[in-house]
This record gives C-alpha cells, structure tokens and sequence, in this order.
C-alpha cells in the first residue's frame, strides 16, 4: 500500500523567456511518506511547485495524483485534487481564533449563522488526531510561529489535502519550534498524509525525511533514501561537478588596515565571533538564512548598536553611527534592494547621490548641483547602468541594473569598507560578472569588502577568504581561495569537511 | 506605444485644467478678469498657500497635520494678545512673534514625536491637538475676539502695505513658496526629506535618521501654519480662537490637487502652489458665477476626489510597465 | 537591516515592568476585554471624580443628558466602527448626518408620516455611504482623502435640500410634525435616541460578533489579502461596511434633528473626525481588525462624560476643547502602549517572518 505515489509529475518542462528552466522533470511521492526536495538557488525547485500548485502552467508533461491524470491550471485545481502548500508568509488572518481561521470562507452554518460549535468540535478532532498543540480558541496574534504554521496545515488537512507541500518552513522557527514542526509532520506522515519538504538544511532532511529528490539546473539529478545517503554524495549531486577555478586572484593583502571583530555577541544570534577582515581582499561570509551573517555585518555598519565585544578599524573603535561611519568610508548594500536599498520613486541619479552630499554639498548644506549631475553621470557610465538616464525613476529598472544603481552609490565615493548582503539576489549572469568585476577592482585600491552570500559559486570564486556562520558562531574559515562548494555547504549545515579532504 | 503628448506631463494637465476653468469663466462672467479680481483672488490664496508649503514637508515624509487651522489660531491669538497687552509696540510685536514661533515649536516637535517616535497615527494625534489648541486660544481669550486696533504698527502693515503695488502677504507667500522650493531642490536637507519619504528603511541604511526628518517636517509645517495666522490677523486686523479653521482642509485639497501623495514621496511646491492657486480660483469663480457660497465646500470636494482620482489613474498606468506595489495588483498578477 | 523594535523608552520600562509583574499569564486575559476593562476603569474613575467634585454631575437629570449626548455620537460611532474593523476610515459621516437630517427635516415639515420620514432619510444615508464605498473601491482610491472629500459634497447636496426663499437665501423651518418630535422625546426618564442607540450597540454587536458577515469584517481588516485567497469578496465587503456606516449616521441625524426640532447646515460639522476619535478611544483601532462595537459604545461615554464633568466644573468651552484634546492624546498614547503590551512578545517573530518574506519575494522577483 505504501508503495503507491500520490503524486507523479512525468517529463514536465518549462520554459521563461525561451530560456528552459525545467527539462523533464520526474517527480514521484509515495503515500504517507515525507519526500525532501533539495537543490541550489536556481535549480528549479520553486518552479515546479508552482507548476504542481496551479500558479504556472507547465509547458509540457503530465502531472497524476492518486494515480489520476489532473490538469492543474489555477491554485483552486490544485487544491480540488488535494494538493496545498503551506506559504512561507503564512496566509492566516491574525485577528482571528484558529478555528475561525481554519473554516474562513467556508464556514459550516445552522440557521444562517456560523455554528461555532460544530465548527470547534471539528478543529478540536483534528487537533486530537495528529497530536497538535494548539487551542482551537486561541487568536492567531498570539501564537508563535511553529503554532501558527501548526493551523496553516490544519487549515489545509480541513479541505482534505492529501499532499502538503512546505517550503523552507523552519527559517522562521526556533531550535525548539523545529522540533515541535517535525513532530507535527511525523504525525501527519502516521496519518497517511504525503509531505513535499523543501529545505537547504542537510541536518532536517536526516531528522525528518524518508526520500530526496535533488534538482540541479532544472533537471532531477537524483532520487536517494535520505536515511542512508552520505553528505558529500548530497553536495555532489546538487553541485555537480566543480569546475577547475581558473586564474584566481592574487588579493594584495594590506595587513596594517583591517576591521577587527573581537568577542561579538547579540543576544541569542551571535556568540563569540572573532575575525579580522584586511584590506584587499575580499571576505566571503556564508552560512544558512537565520545563521547570524545579516546581524554580524549590520553590527560592523553600526546599524545594530547592542552587541557585547569590540569591532575596531586599525585598532581604532569603530562608531555605533551609521551617518558617522559613512563619512569615515563605509557603505553597505542591503540584503534586500526593494525594501532596504532602493527609493523607487525616486530618479536613478538622487537614489546615487543620496549618500555623498557630504562631498556634493557647499558647507554640507547647498547642493552643488554640478557637482551632484557629474557625479551621478559619472558613475551611472562606470558601472553601466542601462538606460543610462539619470532622471528616470529608478523603479522603472531592472533587477541588474537597480542593483547597479546600489552597489554604485558607494563604488562612486570610493569607500573604504564595503559591506554586501547578498549582492547578486534576482541579478541575470551577465550582470553579476560586471559586478564581480567592480569589487574585485574596488578589492585592489586596498579597500576592506565584506560579502555576505547565499550563493556557493559566488563565495567560492569572488571571495579570497570564506567564514562560514552556523548558528551564531564561526564554524569554518576557508583560507587562500581553499573554499569549495561543497565544504561551504556542508560547513553551512554544520558538517565539517575533513582536513585536508579535496573534494 | 503610448506617444509622449502634452498631457503626459504634470503641468500639461495643470494648463489643461486651468484652461477649462478660465474658459468657463469667460462665458460667465468677465469681470473676473480684472486686475481687481486677480488681486482678490492672490489674496485668497496667499494664506492657503504659505501653508500648503509647510504641509507638503509634512506630507512628503508620510505624515499629515490636521491641526494647522488650530495652530495658526494659537500663535496668532499669542502674538497679538502679547501685542495688545504690552503697549503695541513694534518691540511687543517681536517678543509676542517670538511667543508664537516658540509655540508653533512646541506643536510641531509634539507631532513628530508622536508619530515618528510613538509610532502613533498622525491623523488622530493632530485632531486631538487641533481640539486642545482650539481650546488654549480660546481660553486665552475666554471665548471672545481680540482686535488689532494699532494701524501704525508693523504688526499692522504685514498685511496692508503693498511692494511694487502687489500685496504684502502675497509676497510672503512667494517667499515662503520659494524658500521651501528652494530648501526641497538645492539642499541635502531636501534631497533627504524625499529619500525620508520613498524609503524610510533605505534611509536609515544610507545614514539618515528618518525619525528626525520627519520631526522637522513637522515642525517647519507648524512654522508656517504660524506665519499665515499672523498674516491672516494682519489682514483681517482681528482674529480668535477660530481663525483659520478648517483651513487644514483646504491645505490638503491644494497639496492633493497638486500631486501629492499623503503616503509620502510624492509632491514638490510647483504642485503646491498650483493647488493653492486651483483652490483660490475656485471658490473665487463660485462667487463671480453668483453661486452660493456654501456651495464652495461641494465643490471642492467634487475636485478633490476627480483629483485623486486622476493621480491615482496616472500612476496606475505610469506602473504599469514597472512590478505591481499594491496588493491588489499582486493578486492579479497571481492569478495570471 | 531592520533595527530591532524601538518604541520610547518609557515605553520598554512599562513594558519590562508589566510583564515582571504579571508573567506570561497576563497575555492569556483576553485582550478585547482587559481593552474594555480600561475604558470601564476609566470611565468609573472620572465619574467617581466628577461625582465627588463636581456638584450636579450625579443627579438623574444629567444623566439621562449625557446619555442623549453621548448616543448620538454613539450611533454614528456604531457605523464608523464597521468600516474601522473593515480597515477603511470613513470621515464623511458628518457630510451624511447633514444631509440626511435637512432631507428628514424637510419631509416631517411636509407632514409627511413619521415612518415614511425615517426610511427616505435611512435609505438616503445608506445610498451616500454605498458611494463611497463603490468609488473607493472601483477607483482604488485612498479613503481618508476620499470621504473627506464626499463629506463636503454631501453637506454640498444638504445645501440643495434646504429650504430656501425666493432670493435663494436660507430660511430656518421649525418642525411641527407631531409624530415625528415623538422621536426627540423621552419615555420615563430614557431618550428614544438613547434606546436607539442601546439597540443598535446590541445588534452590530450581534452582527460582528456572532455572524459570519461580521467574521468576514474583522478577517478582511486584519488582512484583506488572506481574506481574499479565502473566498471573500472583499470589494464588496468594503461598500457595505460603508452602507451600514451611510445608515447608522442618518439614525443619528433623523433623532437628532427630532430632539432639536429643525435642521441646519452646520448639522454633524466635525462629528466625521469626532467619531473617529471616540472608537479609537473605545478600542476599535485605526487599520482594522480590533475592537468592536461595546468598545465604541465605552468610547463615546467617555468623551461625553469629560465634555459634561469639564460643563460641570462650570469651565467654560475652551477648557472643554482643550481637555478633550489632551484625553484624546492620552487615550491613544495609553492604546498604543497596551497595543505594544501585548504584542511585544511576537513582534520579534512576526518581524522575522516578515523578514524571511521579502527575502523570498525579492529573490524571486527576477
């Protein structure tokens, strides 16, 4: 009986823009199992869950459920043949109870009014047939997030989902959370509900999954029982193999100037970290969303001013004044463009502008309108912001060229301490090697660049140096370009490559 | 596809608007016309827009203020009360202007820092402040009015004296307009208040303290909700608790008219004063056309919501080719 | 980059010290009702003051007048906490009363049937708060500048109404409509306006709370866009929240104009805004999804009870402004600081969610 599929996607394609981002996608989950799905940033993961939850549509192939061929061509087809997805953003009402929640839109009524009763006493069966622990009068505002995922699945199993999909559920969650989640989902594995698990953390796929599939470059690279699977045979096959680094850079080293991070903690996010980052090269940060990497590099900005320890420039303390230290040469790109860095409305010149009025002002008060126009022109030619004019607002642009607009605020004012948080995040190939290409030019005038990074390929080969943050401390540091993608991603998960080990 | 065609630009559209207006007028009533009328309109204006330009700080950096008309009664019942009571003197005139500036402070540091720092909703702290400063001034003068009786004084000629045979407070407006178009387009401070406005998270990334920007907004709106009530008590030589009531409206119907957007990030004082202008019009060609004056408010509100409307249509249209902001749009783009 | 939460320090002191206090237990107390408790606390206190120092404020008399008051401001109240729970704001409420009660004014001088009266001004309101709702909702517009704007078109359309002489000026009619001044009387001691208003406190009471249209109001205030994925028009649940608002501000108009016997143009003037501030007062907070119609009903006795004690102290006006000013100021500073009381300890969570969201969307935006 357990060797049935509930789901099976056959040779399912799709395209965006003639580029193929999914080629004959197989994707078969057996009932009652919980099924991991794993892969780097775009292999294709998100695409075909959007194609099996109805938000694309697939281009070619067929999808079964149950054994049953379906069309699937909306979110509504999706969920009439069982399928649901439990969303990251989490898509309950806060205001109201989890039973309120749970049958929202589809409440049952007794005599034209929502019989609570009945309602509850369903929520509370539910509740006591997977083991839950939650209230089923409890208002979703005052829960935590394990509990509030808790009812999202609920919310799903109440219109008989036989297949749940989670991706990346535990991000947002505690250690404890976690635990609490994988105990939800043993249970509903117990009850004979499939779960499609999506996750970077190679530690979750050993504690709570049966299978894996991984995908690389929109393909399935392999199907292997994650209780046995070694590590390194999971790195493999979703990296693939690693092409030979050629002509890595030589960083000139300046160590007389250097930020030193000594003893930094921040409450329960960081613990005892403790590096130097030197002048001409450039320094990789990576590790998991949730590691710690956003808070540490916000620390050494100044934008988070409670940390305990010391972060000194040329021994000197640096300031917990983010307006102060950009006058001393600090800049940042923030992890996130759309909220963090850019001013939409705003014209590509003033969003490069903004924060060099210290240099573009008469007294730091008139703006030298010349001097403003020429130093906006300047570094939209430099960094080849495309379509170079500088009075269009700079949310007309493309994700690239934005980006540009960014990293070319501080590139314009020669900054002496980069800091970058995820710097290529929804930038197309071509554009990150022009960005590559300015830092690594940047990294020669003997600037300090720190790179916080998701994306394995652009620590290993842009970064001279990689630390590697898991759960708040450093666990690994990769010296002299010694970095690959697989000891990254493992260091990432807390499994420490062997000395000496090439893999 | 679309070509770029006179209307696509913002002062197009204004052209267009007063176009309709003043060819309206020209079959009404062509009185309206003469330098006389200009002047009275200029006038009705000018008092409108000297606040309209403190407001579009305020509203640039998200914020608004429902409690100029108030304030502008407060400080100008201080100043002439102080005025009054110490001899008329020009030298009483200045201390009480420097009572009433003191006071606009006060209001405008109280907003901000309820809305910046409290994190309260503008809108309810301002009427509430617009309630106790209503009741301030009119305590001040236990409910009755007090007179500018002096006419030698400087107090007096704020208003009633002309330069180059154009009014005073129509020049004081100019300058206040200039001087905030000036401060908005050729100072850093500027330049941050719209980076304030378009992104406060952004802002505080590239080393703005937002929260003190729009604190300042505030403040400056509350200055010049000051110097119109002063101007305003110069020009109708009395003035009491309820001076200016009601003005803060009539400010937002000029700033909404003019572009700009109360969420913040929108706006510049050519809009500004281009609502002033429209609103003055208006309720000006309502009386030349021999319409009830009660009419007025109807009216207005009739061309705020065509103005909002219009804005809303053109930035609509104008994101079209950009990702969809709002929720709405993202469920459609969803649902594609 | 977010930077950790930051309300005032007074604020984090109070806060610390609340929860040293009382421990997580405190947070299991239902918010909606320890939210009542304090209004009820403070409404107790004020007229134990007033009571103990304000001669005349407890005698029967002015009771019965602070409840006529405090009802029409409270029914109005009733329907802007619909469109508030909704996440709209409605500040045309006066617009409606003004022209609502010169329409009923009107009639009842043209001896026209009480209860013909009532239902031409019921299905007038009811029209003006359907177009707000449709033009906010079919344009996307912003509706504070929207019913700010159709607040001034429907006193406009009042202006239309009124009665006027052959030159076109205002004439001032006084109602002699014996059943219809039925409406400003009181039985025993009670204002029909005030029992009008108990009524309509119970019913919408009924409607949010035990409908499943009410469930649909507050889950489209909390979040319009959950509530959307869940099946609910939300459009069209806008438009009737401000139906119902449209309706409830001519209840409102239609007693009062009974009690005051005629109607003029500065009828309602202001009550947009007051209304407002009387339910934020009562709890049902501005952008949606909090509070309800007992807590409006709490609001509007309060600001009734301090304009009445500030009458009593024999303070004139300008007091009353000023007071009422600063109790509003304190009201929502002591909201705010109860609104980061209780949610403080999923802010953190609820940021961190937010947080990995729109590192997902703006990963994803390619």
């Amino acid at each position: 009986m357990s060797e049935e599929l509930i789901l099976r996607t056959e040779n399912v394609c799709k395209s965006f823009n003639g580029i193929q981002v999914l080629k004959n996608v197989n994707l078969e989950i057996k009932k009652g199992e919980i099924h991991a799905l794993m892969g780097e940033n775009g292999a294709g993961k998100s695409t075909i869950i959007k194609i099996i939850t109805g938000v694309y549509t697939k281009d070619d192939g067929e999808i079964y459920v149950d054994g049953k061929h379906v069309n699937i061509n909306s979110r509504q087809d999706a969920a009439a043949a069982g399928i649901s997805v439990i969303y990251q953003e989490l898509s309950l009402v806060p205001d109201l109870t989890v039973t309120e929640n749970i049958f929202l839109g589809h409440e049952i009524m007794k005599k034209g009014l929502p019989d609570r009763k009945e309602m509850r006493r369903q929520v509370q069966a539910l509740i006591d047939k997977y083991g839950f622990i939650i209230q089923p009068d409890a208002v979703v505002a005052s829960m935590g997030m394990a509990q509030r995922q808790m009812t999202e699945i609920l919310k799903a199993l109440s219109t008989e989902a036989k297949l749940l999909i989670m991706d990346e559920p535990t991000t947002s969650l505690s250690a404890s959370e976690t635990e609490q989640l994988f105990v939800t989902m043993e249970g509903l594995r117990a009850h004979g509900t499939s779960i499609l698990y999506i996750s970077h953390r190679l530690e979750e796929i050993y504690r709570v999954t049966d299978r894996l599939t991984i995908m690389r470059n929109g393909e399935v690279v392999g199907v292997v029982d994650s209780k046995t699977v070694e590590p390194d045979t999971v790195t493999t096959l979703m990296i693939g193999h690693e092409l030979e680094k050629t002509g890595a850079r030589v960083p000139n080293i300046n160590e007389n100037h250097y930020i030193e991070v000594k003893d930094l903690s921040l409450g329960n996010l960081l613990h005892d970290i403790n590096f130097k980052a030197y002048s001409g090269e450039i320094l990789g940060i990576g590790g998991l969303v949730g590691s710690g990497r956003t808070e540490l590099v916000s620390c050494i900005y100044g934008a988070i001013k409670t940390y305990k320890g010391s972060i000194t420039l040329d021994g000197k303390p640096v300031s917990k004044n983010v307006a102060t230290n950009i006058r001393n040469g600090f800049g940042m790109v923030p992890e996130d463009r759309r909220t963090q860095g850019l001013f939409p409305q705003l014209s590509i010149l003033r969003n490069i502008t903004i924060s060099s009025y210290d240099r573009l002002a008469f007294g730091g008060a008139i703006v030298n309108g010349k001097a403003e126009s020429e130093h906006a022109e300047k570094a939209i030619a430099d960094y080849d912001v495309r379509p170079a004019l500088k009075k269009l607002p700079v949310q007309n642009l493309s994700g690239g060229n934005q980006q540009k607009v960014v990293l070319g605020r501080w590139l314009s004012r020669d900054v002496d301490v980069l800091i970058l948080d995820e710097p290529t995040v929804g930038v197309d190939v071509g554009v990150k090697a022009e960005l590559y290409g300015y830092m690594r030019k940047l990294a020669d005038k003997g600037a300090i660049i720190i790179m916080v990074s998701s994306d394995l390929a652009e620590l290993t080969d842009v970064s001279d140096r990689v630390l590697v943050l898991h759960n708040g401390t450093i666990f690994q540091e990769f010296r002299d370009h010694s970095a690959t993608q697989q000891a990254v991603l493992l260091a990432s998960s807390g499994v420490a490559a062997k000395e000496g080990d090439v893999l | 596809m679309k070509k770029k065609n006179f209307l696509s630009n913002a002062w197009g559209q204004r052209a267009l608007i007063l176009a309709v207006l003043l060819i309206i007028m020209l079959i009404g009533n062509r009185s309206f016309f003469s330098l006389g009328n200009l002047r009275t309109i200029l006038m009705s204006i000018a008092i409108y827009g000297i606040m309209s330009c403190g407001m579009l700080l305020a509203m640039l950096t998200g914020g608004i203020d429902l409690a100029m008309g108030s304030t502008a009664a407060l400080t100008s019942v201080i100043c002439l009360w102080w005025y009054n009571g110490h001899g008329m003197t020009n030298g009483a005139f200045f201390v009480g202007l420097i009572f009433a500036i003191l006071t606009a402070c006060c209001v405008g540091l109280l907003h901000g820092v309820c809305d910046a720092y409290f994190m309260l909703p503008s809108f309810v702290v301002t009427l509430a402040t617009s309630n106790l400063l209503y009741g301030l001034a009119s305590a001040i003068l236990k409910g009755s009015f007090i007179h500018l009786t002096n006419t030698e004084g400087f107090f007096y000629k704020i208003a009633n004296t002309k330069l180059f045979s154009i009014p005073m407070p129509i020049i004081i407006f100019i300058v206040v307009a200039v001087i905030v178009g000036l401060i908005l387009a050729f100072t850093v401070f500027g330049r941050r208040v719209y980076a304030v406005g378009a992104n406060r998270v952004a802002a505080e990334v590239v080393g703005i303290n937002s929260r003190a920007f729009r604190v300042g907004c505030y403040v400056i709106c509350s200055l010049t909700a000051c110097i119109g009530g002063i101007v305003l008590t110069s020009m109708n030589y009395v003035t009491s608790a309820t001076t200016a009531q009601g003005y803060e409206s009539m400010v937002m119907l000029a700033l909404v008219v003019g572009g700009a957007d109360i969420m913040g990030g929108y706006g510049d004082i050519g809009g500004a004063v281009f609502g002033a202008l429209l609103a003055g019009l208006v309720s000006n060609m309502i009386v030349m056309l021999n319409i009830d004056t009660n009419y007025s408010q109807a009216v207005q509100g009739v061309i705020i919501v065509l103005a909002v409307a219009f804005n809303v249509y053109h930035n609509r249209k104008a994101a079209g080719m950009i990702a969809p902001r709002t929720s709405k749009n993202k469920k459609l783009a969803t649902k594609q | 980059m977010r930077r950790p939460y930051k309300a005032s320090a007074f604020f984090n002191v109070l806060i610390n010290l609340y929860y040293e206090l009382n421990g997580v237990k405190a947070l299991k107390i239902s918010q909606k009702l320890t939210r009542k408790l304090i209004t009820l606390g403070l409404i107790i206190l004020l007229s134990v003051i007033f009571t103990v120092t304000a001669p005349g404020f407890m005698k029967l008399r002015n009771i019965q007048e602070i409840f006529r008051v405090a009802a029409y401001t409270g029914i109005i109240c009733v329907g802007v906490s619909f469109v508030l729970i909704g996440g709209g704001i409605d500040l045309s409420s006066g617009g409606i009363i003004c022209f609502t009660g010169i329409v009923a004014c009107r009639l009842a001088c043209m001896n026209v049937p009480m209860p013909v009266v009532v239902l031409v001004a019921l299905v007038m309101g009811a029209a003006c708060g359907f177009l707000n709702g449709w033009v906010i909702t079919r344009f996307h517009l912003n509706d504070f500048i929207t019913t700010l704007a159709t607040g001034f078109v429907f006193t406009g359309f009042g202006l239309v109404a009124l009665l006027k002489d052959s030159k076109g000026a205002i004439v001032s009619q006084a109602i002699k409509n014996k059943g219809f001044l039925l409406l400003g009387k009181h039985v025993s001691g009670f204002y029909y306006i005030a029992i009008a208003w108990v009524i309509l406190v119970i019913i919408s009471w009924f409607i949010l709370t035990r409908t499943r249209y009410g469930l649909h109001v507050y889950a489209m205030g909390s979040n319009a866009k959950s509530s959307e994925m869940s099946g609910i028009n939300v459009n069209r649940m806008k438009i009737s929240t401000f139906t119902i608002c449209g309706a409830c501000c001519a209840v409102g108009a239609v007693f009062t104009v009974a009690y005051q016997q005629t109607a003029y143009l500065s009828l309602g003037s202001a009550m947009g805004f007051n209304a407002v501030a009387a339910c934020v007062v009562g709890g049902v907070m501005l952008g949606g999804g909090r509070g309800d119609t007992a807590g409006a009903f709490l609001g509007a006795i309060f600001m009734t009870l301090v304009n009445n004690g500030m009458y009593k102290y024999g303070l004139d006006t300008s007091w009353q402004y000023v007071f009422q000013g600063a109790v509003i100021l304190i009201a929502i500073i002591a909201d705010a600081a109860f609104g980061v009381l209780t949610a403080r300890k999923f802010r953190n969570q609820a940021d961190a969610a937010e947080n990995s969201e729109n590192a997902l969307e703006g990963g994803k935006t390619e």
